[in-house]
This record gives structure tokens, C-alpha cells and sequence, in this order.
């Protein structure tokens, strides 16, 4: 299982939703946006306001994406995490 | 509901009508930035910003969502806020007039406190909708 180290926070963000945003015809990898929701799986020493499994909400294309065992989970540093929801 | 968490502040922003924009096709997302609004929450470690302060930053800082129960919402650190406006009048509260909070205590209305949830509700109605897609069909 990874850890996430120093500021890092491991995420596994919700399945991504259908784009509704406008009537222009997309390519059928594009017209997935990436969703900003997950769950947060572990995080590094330094993060002491967040918990296992909370929401949150994570800035746009933030960190990057780690796949283990056929679970795809994002890594990024807190700064980019924008809000708890409850 | 949302829990800010660090220096983040969320604020509400106040998009202004009479916007002077030239005759080219900008998406309406990018359209709508603004530089100034109300600040809404303050995360656990603001200094010098509170709630309910009148402020302005840089017109694409920060991040705009459209959160479900509260509208758009501009989050971005402290030191991203660049001027806080000074208050043009005291809090002068409206007689006979309350205002109950979530535990059921009530608070004397001030008028500052009406006229940000009349302008919440102006700018969610579908007459100032209307307005401002006239606006855009005028322009273009």
C-alpha cells in the first residue's frame, strides 16, 4: 500500500462526469472532465487538519495520477486542496 | 456543506452588469470573473481578513466554483487579496426587524446584513438572468 510522505495527501477521486458544458462535439477522451472529489486514503506527516476518509475537494489537474493494482489514485501536495465537504 | 480549511478565503463575488467587454467571442465561464466581492468564510489561519469584508483581488486569481446550496464561490489564500474596502456606512440596525440564526437566537437586522441577502437573491432570480442575457444580445 503507498504512503504518502511530508505534504503529499494520497487521493482516490470519484469517477469521473459526463461534460455537459457546452454543445461542441468532443472526442470521445476529452469529453470526460476529471472530477475535483475524492476521498482522502493516507497522508504525510506534516497535514494534521486532515482525516482517513474525509471529502475534499481538490484544485484542477492537481498533482498527478498513481495507478496500483488497478486503482487509479491522485498525489498532490495539501496547498492544492480547496475545501472539506461534510 | 464546506469546512475551509488553512489561509483560504471564499468569497462571493459580485459580477457587475454594465461590464464593458469588446465585440469578441469569450466563453461564458471566462466571461464571468470579476475582482471584487464579499468574503463568506475564512479558513482557520487568517490574520488579516474576516468575514463580511468587502475585497478585491486580481481578476483570474483563485479558483470559481459553482457549489450546490451556495452559489459561486471564489477560493484563494489571503495573500492573494489585494485591498479591503473601507466600510462606507456604520452598522445601523433596522427597528423591529430580526434576524434568527441557526441555534434559533435572534440578532437585531442590520441593514448591511438585508442588503447582502437581497442582492444574493437578486442575482439568483430569473429577472436579473434576463438582464444580463440582454445584455450579452445587445453587445453582440
Amino acid at each position: 500500500m503507498l504512503q504518502a510522505r511530508m505534504d503529499q495527501v494520497l487521493i482516490k477521486p470519484d469517477p469521473p462526469q459526463k461534460y455537459y458544458g457546452s454543445g461542441i462535439l468532443l472526442r470521445p477522451e476529452t469529453e470526460q472532465k476529471p472530477s475535483q472529489r475524492g476521498v482522502v486514503i493516507t497522508t504525510g506527516q506534516n497535514v494534521n487538519y486532515l482525516r482517513v476518509g474525509d471529502t475534499v475537494v481538490f484544485a484542477k489537474l492537481a498533482g498527478f495520477e498513481v495507478e496500483e493494482k488497478g486503482v487509479v489514485y491522485r498525489l498532490m501536495k495539501h496547498t492544492n486542496i480547496l475545501y472539506i465537504e461534510r | 456543506m464546506i469546512i475551509p480549511v488553512r489561509n483560504n478565503v471564499y468569497i462571493s463575488p459580485i459580477f457587475d452588469i454594465n461590464k464593458t467587454d469588446s465585440g469578441l467571442f469569450v466563453p461564458d465561464q471566462a466571461k464571468d470573473r470579476c475582482d471584487q466581492g464579499i468574503v463568506k468564510y475564512v479558513g482557520p489561519d487568517c490574520k488579516s481578513t474576516n468575514v463580511g469584508d468587502y475585497v478585491m483581488f486580481p481578476n483570474y486569481a483563485g479558483t470559481l466554483m459553482n457549489i450546490s446550496g451556495e452559489g459561486y464561490i471564489i477560493i484563494m489564500p489571503e495573500d492573494t487579496v489585494t485591498a479591503i474596502f473601507e466600510k462606507q456606512f456604520e452598522a445601523l440596525t433596522i427597528p423591529h426587524l430580526f434576524m434568527e440564526d441557526s441555534d434559533g437566537n435572534k440578532i437585531p437586522a442590520t441593514y448591511e446584513a438585508v442588503f447582502t441577502l437581497v442582492s444574493d437573491a437578486v442575482q439568483e432570480s430569473s429577472w436579473y438572468q434576463n438582464v444580463r442575457k440582454q445584455n450579452r444580445r445587445r453587445k453582440a
